[in-house]
């Protein structure tokens, strides 16, 4: 196959005396599932209707197929599911290219304004679970093993309303074994104080839109351990979490401070960002202003909105890739060690093109396999899209092709047509749903269709997936750092599923290898401290890993 | 050139970043130093000589106020109201010292005292209900300045001044529901002074409440047509709350009244810069400049504007550099020469200086703080850096005190 090489226009003025050329990243809409994300839309603007549009992609019949659910909202303001057309979905992997509607048959047709989801195996046994967040409230899935799930919520201890600011409104969540027993726990992101009562009424160029965050008081967000018996202990008080307060967005579970321990990134809006730093005792710290996160170099809080921690120049420590609203940028931190972060928005490139959207969801993966991390970021302005401001509120997204030496460019508008689409989007989901070792990503748009990019990148880099089965550590292998090394150099990667806002994506890990065909070494540092080493991988494969 | 009004109050430039931040108050200079002590050397001789001077202790009581010095200033004006006790301001002094040293009995024995003797004294209460604005000694501040709005029924247009410095007192305690009230409570007295409008539409759009924000400077419009400074202003609240566009409206209202005005180019500017049109912005800005060359905010801004370009870092430092030279006081403007030097230049030499100016003068200015920190790390001046982290995470704590629920 020939190998197209492109110049990016943007390369031409930033590194002119350079030959700097990157593998050209492309897209092409494929065929979803019908799906539309409801948003109860009413004359009078209330504060979910413009969030919401969680979505998550996973194997739930463990057919090595990942599929597609997708939450939805509700009528607004009663915030009751009142028809099918508000029903969160479950669209089964056909593996031809279709997906079948399995929501009845699975029995996560759901209750409420639903935002976001976060997918893991809490109880081990295989088969991967469900947590949606919502509006004063969040639903927990025991996936039977069986197609069907069973809602746990109550029984697993989930469904209490805070003792100081009552039901909740959840976002984001991500599982994660914040003190290695090998059971996955539960960090929930809480929004604001919101009651449909009492929402304040807000006008924009004299006509109604949402109000802006500040409007709203915060709330700190959730810590439920896992008891391992199918019932969770909420330890946000004794761990330290509660004592943050934030108007939550996102979460980053990672090892940002290199001590084999996951830390945790939560983006806030119009507040300082959160870092929670694991003391290795069921305690965390608060320490984003010390590690240089807490704010951009714009001196003020930014409307965070979707994170995303990877290793972005394969240096071992996982970065911070946040959205924001327009005019905010989307910052880009670089992991430094222990001194903590630089941010290099402006420096790495992302900054000017970035400025003009207002970012969602976002990911960190090797769209086009080169061996460098992209990112991409589903982009919507947060304004109602009836509004004055109607013609800003639908964009197009946005993808940054990874030049190497922390440079990025803008190839969104060589990446195809499909990119080209303007929505007012929200939710991305990213993973590889026709296992040919490109990553995908499935997107919701606001009062749109369910979408889904397949990724036809033409360069025929080569590429692993690697799924971990843990034994002694989760069963997901949820939190495993991977060191791979190739001729062409080290990467680096985790297992996570949490990644951009209100969604789930493959807890398999991807790596894209470039033209070596032959991983000489893989190196998994499990959660349980387990060290492993596989020598001589084939690449072009899904490679299953089980802890020894 | 005489500032006019609307170019100074399109200079609340800083708005965003500064607004919470005070500066400290000016440094007296060594020759007034040297008239105070010789001022409180003559009343220390004068009590000397006769320790029931009710006037040497109360001028050396209000000296030791000035110098927060609350415990002696305390005992002089106690002593003061034990030789009249039908002297109002002394009990508002003690007032005061309760409040600095958050005595909750004491200053509620005091504001029982100055309701019984001037009930209707509003300079007086106006001083007191500044003084216990934010404080911790929430009964007391709750009635003190129920008391101040009682009194607006009764009040001439000269009061409307006492009651938009109350606003002022209540903003920066962030008690925002309260400073509304005295803000409405000054336009409602004195409706010929365009700035109590400025000061209630700010606040208002400060909060996001553009339409209320926007009504009020629709009022103001109505009530000074022909004011260019109100267009500005009316401008300049829409752009504060987000609505680029109305902005953009007003200034080209204001255009019509006088093209020339410098503060009329400043809003285009700001507009232009929101817009992410950046050459037009400079441009914009550069002839605001050459119109008002001793304009910090100009420079201000188009330092902003040239930062957003590709490669406008040095322009960018050099305007901030310039309107730093002709306003010394903002903490915003070393914010931004300290973020350039720390992010572009990675000279965190150069950005330790600033950013500790920023700090000094904005305590509250968060992200400096994190910039400081990190500027110490990169210097491997560890100490340096724990020492400031500690010095924030105590603001931090007193800010997150002051902001709980009663």
């Amino acid at each position: 196959m020939t190998r197209l090489r492109l110049v990016p226009a943007v390369l031409l003025s930033l590194f002119a005396a350079t030959t700097t050329t990157v593998d050209p990243i492309r897209f092409e809409d494929s065929r979803a599932p019908q799906f539309v994300t409801r948003t109860g839309r009413t004359a009078r603007k209330y504060l979910p209707q413009t969030m919401g549009g969680g979505v998550a992609v996973f194997d739930y019949n463990n057919d090595g197929l990942l599929d597609i659910f997708v939450v939805n909202g509700a009528t607004m303001p009663g915030l009751v599911k009142d028809g099918p057309q508000y029903y969160d979905r479950l669209f089964r992997n056909n593996g031809d290219g279709t997906f079948t509607d399995v929501t009845d048959t699975a029995g996560v047709a759901g209750q409420g304004f639903n935002i976001g989801v976060a997918i893991g195996d809490y109880d081990n046994d295989g088969f991967e679970d469900i947590f949606v967040t919502g509006v004063h409230r969040n639903t927990l899935y025991h996936n039977n093993g069986d197609g069907s799930f069973t809602d746990v919520t109550e029984r697993a201890g989930l469904a209490r309303p805070d003792p100081q600011y009552g039901k909740l409104w959840a976002v984001g969540a991500t599982w994660v074994d914040y003190d290695r027993d090998g059971l996955l726990d539960l960090f929930v992101v809480n929004y604001v104080q919101w009651d449909p009562e009492t929402e304040p009424v807000c006008e924009k160029g004299g006509l109604p839109d949402y109000c802006y965050p500040r409007a709203y008081a915060g709330v700190p967000n959730s810590l439920f351990h896992n008891n391992g018996d199918g019932t969770f202990t909420d330890v946000s008080a004794a761990s330290g979490i509660r004592q943050s307060v934030g108007k939550g967005m996102a979460v980053a579970a990672a090892d940002f401070d290199g001590d084999g321990w996951p830390d945790l990134f939560v983006s806030n809006d119009t507040l300082p960002n959160s870092l929670f730093l694991n003391r290795r005792n069921g305690t965390f710290k608060e320490a984003a202003i010390e590690k240089g996160v807490a704010f951009t170099e714009n001196g003020s809080a930014i409307s965070g909105m979707g994170v995303d921690a990877r290793d972005i120049d394969n240096d071992g420590r996982p970065d911070i890739f946040e959205t924001a609203l327009l005019n905010e940028t989307m910052p880009l931190f670089r992991n430094l060690g222990q001194v903590g972060f630089e941010e290099i928005t402006f420096a790495s490139g992302v900054a000017h093109a970035s400025l003009a959207k207002t970012g969602w969801s976002n990911g960190i993966y090797d769209f086009n396999n080169d061996g460098r991390k992209d990112l991409f970021a589903a982009c919507g302005h947060v304004m109602d899209a009836q509004g004055s401001l109607k013609a800003t509120v639908p964009q197009t997204n946005i993808i940054f092709a990874n030049l190497g030496k922390e440079q990025f460019a803008d190839v969104s508008a060589g990446a195809g047509a499909a990119l080209a689409r303007r929505g007012v989007y929200r939710g991305a989901a990213f993973g590889d749903l026709d296992n040919d070792g490109r990553v995908d990503i499935v997107l919701t748009e606001l009062d749109g269709p369910l979408r889904i990019l397949r990724n036809v990148s033409p360069v025929a880099n080569h590429w692993l997936l690697i799924r971990t089965i843990g034994t002694k550590s989760n069963r997901d292998g949820i939190g495993t750092r991977i060191r791979l090394v190739t001729e062409e150099g080290v990467q680096y990667n985790s297992v996570s599923t949490s990644v951009g806002y209100a969604g789930s994506s493959d807890v398999r890990v991807h790596f894209g290898l470039g033209r070596r065909a032959l991983v000489q070494e893989i190196e998994l540092f499990w959660p349980s401290g387990t060290h492993q080493v596989l020598k001589n991988v084939k690449a072009d494969q899904v490679l299953t890993v089980r802890e020894p | 050139m005489k500032l006019p009004l609307a170019l100074a109050l399109a200079l609340s430039w800083l708005s965003s970043a500064d607004s919470y931040c005070q500066s400290p108050p000016a440094r007296s200079t060594q020759r007034e130093q040297t008239a105070r002590e010789a001022t409180k050397q003559g009343l220390l001789q004068a009590l000397e000589q006769d320790p029931n001077n009710a006037k040497a202790l109360f001028q050396l009581g209000r000296l030791m106020v000035e110098e927060e010095d609350f415990v002696a200033a305390a005992s002089l004006f106690r002593k003061h109201v034990a030789i009249s006790p039908a002297e109002p301001a002394a009990w508002a002094y003690l007032l005061r010292c309760a409040v600095g040293q958050h005595e909750a009995r004491e200053a509620a024995d005091a504001q029982r005292q100055i309701e019984q003797l001037a009930p209707a004294n509003l300079a007086l209460h106006a001083q007191a209900a500044c003084w216990l604005a934010g404080s911790e000694i929430s009964e007391v501040t709750g009635r003190e300045f129920e008391l101040v709005m009682s009194l607006a029924p009764n009040q001439m247009v000269n009061g409307g001044s006492l009651y938009s410095r109350l606003g002022q007192c209540y903003e920066h305690a962030r008690d925002l529901n309260r400073a509304k009230r005295a803000f409405q409570a000054a336009i409602d007295l004195d409706p010929d002074t365009e700035t109590n409008y400025f000061h209630l539409a700010h606040l208002l759009a400060k909060e996001g409440k553009a339409g209320p924000a926007s009504e009020i400077m629709a009022g103001a419009v109505a009530h000074f047509p022909r004011s260019v400074a109100t267009r500005v202003e009316a401008g300049n609240i829409e752009l504060e709350a987000g609505n680029p566009e109305r902005a953009l409206e007003a200034q080209q209202q204001a255009a019509t009244l006088d093209p020339q005005f410098p503060g009329v180019l400043l809003l285009l500017g700001r507009v232009q810069l929101i817009e992410r049109r950046y050459p037009e912005a400079i441009a914009t800005l550069e002839r605001a400049a050459k119109l008002a060359p001793a304009e910090a905010g100009i420079h201000f801004y188009a330092g902003q504007a040239w930062m957003k370009t590709e490669q406008g870092t040095e322009h960018a430092i050099e305007q901030f550099k310039r309107s730093l030279e002709l306003d010394a006081s903002r903490p915003s403007t070393y914010y931004w020469l300290g973020s350039l030097y720390f992010h572009r230049n990675h000279d965190y030499r150069v950005a330790v200086q600033y950013l500790e100016q920023a700090v000094n003068r904005a305590p509250e200015l968060a992200a400096a703080h994190q910039m400081l920190i990190q500027s110490y790390e990169r210097l491997g001046k560890d100490a340096k850096a724990a020492v400031q982290l500690r010095r924030y995470e105590e603001i931090a704590q007193r800010k997150a005190k002051a902001e709980a629920p009663e």
